[in-house]
């Protein structure tokens, strides 16, 4: 479950990117959030990843309240999150195979354990192939394919995902989306910053809309 | 840096404690084979830091040794403190026996022997060089008889003196020679030394600390985009700091070894000069080395200053890269 309480975020700057911002998501849901370039869609995943605060108001995610949540414990709750960046950020200097098993190599798992989940999550990414190359072998799509295997090789609670299908074609987009569908399936709460609203018209999910820092409108998918 | 979960909600699940404890030694085990990967990634870096480690930390242990050295030649004459009383002329051998024994029982003072004038002359001609002289005052001159009294060890200096003049204050002594004044300067001098040795051992202690400090905190600024993504996926302060306080561990272990070997290096290249020396001063004196607890401290103590290197460069870092 994601749960926003009138946030407000203000950088330093003083720039406010979000503007009292309260939204749910509940568990097990996949939902979309939408806007325009600047509309503070990365800031919100920031705040829902407690790499940011907010300046004001509740988020709850997981059940944890980021709010209250001590350095300390950072940590163990990032383990129930999988996030899939704008930008990859994936190892460079490591293997496709090394760069998914990093949330499992972080908990401590087995050797065994990060072995059989890594090759499952390359498999669903269909990059079983793969695992031994470096991410500069690879393609924008394959690239962006691995950071969602590693988003989700932990099984955690909550998938949050910025514009995961920013450098694909509308096939491999849709694509992508189906698998995302496939996480929510089986019980995780997926939420994804996409601004391509074709593909999200198509999906028929829960569209949160940012504009400038507020939230104008939630849009239920029509019935059928 | 614990990288234990909290108490709370940490889903440890069945395993037990055998198996977490193996768990987290294989863990620990990882981290130190990654870390020797990174290390052999960059051999011309790891080989420069670790010689410089290696000279920093030979320097003081080859003054620790060469005094250890100095000490132990040394021990040959840095005895008991000694005053010899030189009688008046007109006091025989029996005469000079009873002050002996009147003396032997007084507080400080260890032993008394008596000096006759054949033992004295004998004595003065055993003395390379003097035996001429000697069989030329040996004919005539009268020599004096001596009394040598020997002062406990560990007798205070002040005490000593005291001692000395009062026995120089004795009716039958025409004066008294106290003869620790060399061997006072030369226990100052080996103190002076020891404490010289201490000062420049800190100051590379503290050298070693800031290279290796230096050399971490460089490679943590190389990885920090991998630091910020293993952070996001849940990795704890201890889980990133944990590869490079194993390689300020083996940079401090690698460079005290090293110096350990340049150590005996030097001392096998010196070690037939020396010989040769002591056998010209007729002395079977060799040169003595670190000992096994002297290797222990020097690869000990240059682990634990690299790992407090490490430690102190990881931290400040880090603190730069949030
Ligand atoms: N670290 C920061 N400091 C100051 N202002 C920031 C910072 N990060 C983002 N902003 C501002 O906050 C606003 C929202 O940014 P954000 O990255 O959340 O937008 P977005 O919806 O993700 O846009 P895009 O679709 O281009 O990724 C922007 O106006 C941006 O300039
Ligand atoms: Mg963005």
């Amino acid at each position: 479950m994601i749960e926003l309480l009138e946030v407000t975020k203000r950088y330093p700057g003083g720039h406010e990117a979000l503007r009292d911002v309260s939204l749910e998501v509940e568990s097990g849901a996949m939902a979309f959030l939408t806007g325009h370039s600047g509309a503070g869609k990365s800031t919100l995943l920031r705040l829902l990843t407690r790499v940011d605060r907010p300046s004001r108001g509740h988020v709850v995610v997981a059940g944890e309240h980021l709010n209250r949540l001590s350095e300390r414990r950072i940590p163990y709750f990032r383990r129930r999150v999988g996030v899939v960046f704008q930008d990859h950020r994936l190892l460079m200097d490591r293997s496709v195979f090394d760069n998914v098993a990093l949330p499992l190599v972080v908990a401590h798992h087995s050797h065994h354990e990060i072995g059989r989940r890594v090759r499952a999550a390359l498999d669903q990414v269909g990059l079983l192939d793969k695992e031994r190359y470096r991410p500069l072998q690879l393609s924008g799509g394959e690239q962006q394919r691995v950071g969602i295997a590693r988003a989700v090789v932990h099984t955690p609670a909550v998938v949050l995902a910025d514009e995961p299908t920013g450098n694909l074609d509308p096939d491999l987009s849709l694509e992508v989306m189906r698998l995302f569908e496939r996480f929510q399936q089986v019980g995780t709460t997926v939420l994804i910053a996409s601004h391509d609203t074709a593909l999200i018209d198509q999906m028929g999910y829960d569209v949160l809309h940012l504009e400038r820092g507020r939230l104008v409108g939630v849009r239920r998918p029509a019935a059928g | 840096m614990s990288d234990a979960p909290p108490p709370s909600r940490a889903p440890r699940g069945r395993r037990g404690v055998s198996a977490s404890v193996r768990a987290w030694f294989a863990w620990h085990l990882q981290s130190l084979v990654s870390s020797l990967g990174d290390l052999a990634r960059r051999p011309l870096a790891t080989v420069l830091t670790v010689g410089v480690i290696a000279v920093a930390l030979a320097l003081p242990a080859a003054g620790y040794v060469a005094l250890l050295n100095a000490k132990w030649a040394a021990r040959g004459w840095d005895g008991q403190p000694r005053v010899s009383l030189f009688l008046h002329a007109d006091v025989d051998e029996a005469a000079a026996s009873a002050l002996a024994r009147s003396l032997q029982g007084e507080p400080g003072v260890a032993t008394v022997r008596v000096i006759g004038r054949a033992a004295a002359l004998a004595e003065y001609r055993s003395m390379s060089g003097l035996g001429e002289v000697a069989d030329v005052i040996g004919e005539g001159a009268v020599l004096p008889v001596v009394v040598e009294v020997m002062l406990r060890d560990g007798v205070p200096e002040a005490q000593a003196d005291a001692i000395a003049t009062a026995l120089g204050q004795l009716r039958e002594v025409e004066f008294a020679q106290f003869d620790l004044q060399w061997v006072r300067r030369l226990a100052a001098l080996m103190r002076l030394l020891e404490r010289l040795g201490l000062v420049l051992g800190g100051l590379v202690g503290l050298g070693v600390v800031v290279v290796v400090g230096s050399t971490i905190g460089l490679r943590v600024e190389a990885r920090r985009e991998e630091i910020a993504i293993a952070r996001l996926f849940g990795g704890t302060n201890g889980f990133v700091r944990r590869p490079f306080l194993y390689a300020g561990l083996v940079y401090g272990l690698a460079g005290g070894a090293l110096a350990l070997a340049v150590v005996h290096g030097a001392m096998i290249a010196l070690d037939g000069p020396v010989a040769q020396v002591a056998g010209l001063y007729d002395s079977g004196f060799r040169l003595v080395g670190p000992g096994l607890d002297g290797a222990a401290i020097l690869v000990g103590g240059g682990g634990v200053l690299g790992l407090l290197g490490a430690f102190l460069g990881v931290r400040r870092q880090l603190r730069v890269v949030e």
